[in-house]
């Protein structure tokens, strides 16, 4: 058993640890205006002819020219914080719904788009507007039945608008523009009884490659995406894990220009979740593939994402970066900690901590207030302490629990 | 900016659609033979017990009316259930988003369950003729019966598949057409009530056993091109509504 003298240092080096990490915490923010980024350095260093990543295959990088050119016209550094592009105007709830990339056209175009349901009396969307931009990842996040399938179902041309428009790189989408999209369908069996490497193969050459191409891709994709001790395998017997994995590789399949991924990691353990973002980043960040990401998981998206758009009950009710968007629940820091029951802490005046069961409380305060809370924690006798800001999910939780709303409205030109 | 890619042709959708069929059932086609020769294997040995040594033209209305059972088992009923799946397990989605066309998604399905129901059906001309003392000229004209004997059960399955609100209902539906149809294939029209005898003119099934009984048995009449005509417009009536109902790009 540790003796008292060892749990007081050790007690102490935690709370030193927790405020030297609160004081990068806080110059890294100031720096980046943000937590996104911090763990965005594996996005180099591919394998020279993996297309998840390095220089570009010979046959492979001629299927991404246009894409390349918007990248040459815009610049990479914007696609890569789509932050510093040119932004229309913030919406009234911080984010913007039309960020400028240089001159380069939106991938989607969206506007005022509405699908209702024969029979249903409110629309599955409604009046949704927003662009996405060539070589962003950008998110669509909402709870369960917000509509977030319906409006992608769209965008791939599965389902007519009943009002509104959409358009992919300038034209209005028909059945050639969204062959570009790959696409992630949310059933695991769609597959049916296909291998892995027959699937692959007949999907790219069903999105219009030549059979060698098809051939070249499937290859590429096997090693890429860590498949080849089941390429031989039907698709139906692998696990949940090889499965998914499978259906972001049959997405990717054709060399598309967007991808559009409906919960894609959400059966992976944690090591194949950091290989799916590796590659989808290395996709982005060497031939500026789109990448959308359809998501009910904000942790997830707000590691992942440039911009979101969040969607409850058909409407859009905001868009933006996942920092702005965190304005609507304030710039504040929750503060929780734990401390013997019978001794509470005595707190600077106006700090009204909310207990959260036996000897630990919580409490939401500006930043600038922190420290001087700290100081009051005797360290000898904190027994846990956290930090945080909010997150997108606070974000999602604040939208879930508002009254619904008419969707956010691209400013009139 | 990109210019849009340009789909494959037609015959090329058409192939490999083919082949995503084929390859789909090669961890089962076994037990499809099984399955489609059993039930019309043990109708036949059935109908001869009862029959005993019986008028040759019954026996070969028994015969061909078996072979017209087992397409309608390989056939209609599994590309209902087929069709089913694709719906409510997103294949129709996937095919979908590749933008494929649904007429060569149609017609792929029924190439690939025509050919699969050839094993059955071989099987059967095989043994059937031992068991019922026949008999057999065939006739070239066959390989035109056969594959058009298929389409409108191809077009009735499907149009099951896509139009059945749950997976239950269309396994229902289909059993029950299939029991419809097969039934009034397989028994003599003589030994059916004048009403039923003449409902079964309705059955496409009907009509490809008379066709098939013409070409495998003889003699070739010219009710034999009446039994073709009648097949091609089935089939051609309902694969247009397979193809027009199909949920491709839902309202």
């Amino acid at each position: 058993m540790p003796s008292s003298a060892g749990r007081y240092s050790g007690k102490l080096r935690s709370l030193r640890a927790a405020v030297a990490l609160y004081v990068v915490f806080c110059n890294r923010v100031r720096r980046h205006g943000s937590l996104r980024g911090m763990d965005a350095g594996d996005g180099a260093g591919g394998r020279p002819d993996d297309p998840a990543g390095g220089a570009a295959a010979p046959g492979r990088a001629a299927h991404y020219p246009a894409i390349r050119h918007d990248l040459s016209r815009s610049g990479r550094d914007i696609v890569g914080n789509p932050l510093d592009g040119e932004v229309d105007r913030m919406s009234d709830h911080g984010g913007s719904l039309t960020e400028k990339v240089g001159d380069a056209p939106p991938v989607y175009r969206i506007t005022n788009l509405t699908k209702r349901y024969v029979g249903q009396s409110r629309a599955a969307n409604e009046d949704i507007t927003f662009d996405v931009n060539a070589g962003e990842i950008f998110g669509i996040l909402g709870e369960n039945g917000a509509g977030k399938s319906t409006l992608v179902r769209q965008m791939i041309h599965l389902l007519a608008p009943t009002a509104g428009s959409i358009e992919f790189l300038g034209r209005p989408l028909g059945p050639n523009a969204s062959r570009q999209v790959g696409y992630l369908p949310q059933q695991a069996d769609a597959l049916n009884h296909l291998t892995v490497e027959e699937a692959l193969y007949y999907t790219a050459h069903l999105r219009s490659l030549s059979a060698t191409a098809a051939v070249e891709d499937r290859d590429t994709l096997i090693r890429c995406w860590h498949l080849d001790a089941i390429r031989s395998q039907d698709s139906a017997t692998l696990s949940g894990g090889q499965r998914r994995l499978l259906r972001i590789a049959v997405a990717a399949a054709g060399r598309p220009d967007v991808l559009i991924l409906d919960e894609p990691t959400s059966d992976l353990d944690p090591t194949r979740r950091r290989m799916v973002w590796r590659n989808l980043r290395r996709l982005r960040q060497t031939y500026g593939v789109t990448i959308i990401l359809v998501t009910h998981d904000a942790a997830e998206a707000e590691r992942v994402v440039d911009r979101v758009a969040i969607v409850r009950q058909g409407r859009m009710v905001a868009i933006g970066a996942p920092s702005r968007l965190k304005d609507v629940v304030g710039r504040v820091l929750q503060i929780e900690w734990c401390y013997p029951a019978s001794e509470p802490p005595r707190l600077p005046d106006g700090v009204v901590p909310e207990q959260r069961g036996r000897g630990c409380w919580t409490v939401r305060l500006p930043w600038r207030d922190m420290l001087e809370l700290l100081q009051q924690l005797d360290p000898a006798k904190v027994e846990d302490l956290r930090v945080t800001m909010p997150t997108l999910e606070d974000v999602l939780i604040h939208y879930a629990q508002s009254p619904p709303r008419a969707s956010v409205q691209r400013p009139v030109p | 900016m990109p210019s849009p890619r340009r789909a494959h042709p037609f015959n090329v959708q058409f192939h490999d659609l083919l082949r995503i069929e084929l390859t789909n059932w090669r961890w089962t086609w076994r037990a499809m033979v099984v399955l489609g020769t059993a039930a019309p294997f043990g109708s036949i040995v059935v109908l001869r017990l009862l029959l005993g040594d019986g008028d040759p033209d019954v026996l070969a209305h028994v015969f061909a009316g078996n072979l017209a059972l087992s397409l309608v088992f390989d056939v209609q009923m599994r590309v209902g259930n087929h069709f089913q799946f694709m719906r409510f397990h997103g294949t129709l989605d996937y095919f979908a988003a590749l933008q494929v066309r649904r007429s060569a998604l149609v017609l792929a399905v029924a190439g690939a369950f025509f050919i699969l129901s050839l094993p059955s059906l071989a099987v059967l001309v095989a043994i059937g003729p031992r068991v019922l003392e026949l008999s057999l000229q065939p006739s070239p004209l066959l390989l035109l019966v056969v594959p058009l004997s298929t389409l409108p059960l191809t077009g009735i399955g499907a149009f099951v598949g896509i139009v059945a609100r749950s997976p239950a209902e269309a396994t229902s539906l289909s059993m029950l057409i299939a029991v419809c149809l097969g039934s009034g294939a397989v028994i003599p029209p003589h030994l059916l009530p004048a009403w039923a005898a003449a409902l079964t003119q309705l059955s496409p099934a009907t009509h490809a056993a008379s066709a098939l009984r013409s070409t495998l048995v003889g003699p070739l009449a010219a009710e034999l091109w009446v039994n073709l005509a009648v097949l091609s417009l089935f089939a051609l009536v309902t694969l247009w509504a397979v193809a027009g109902k199909l949920d491709w790009r839902g309202a």
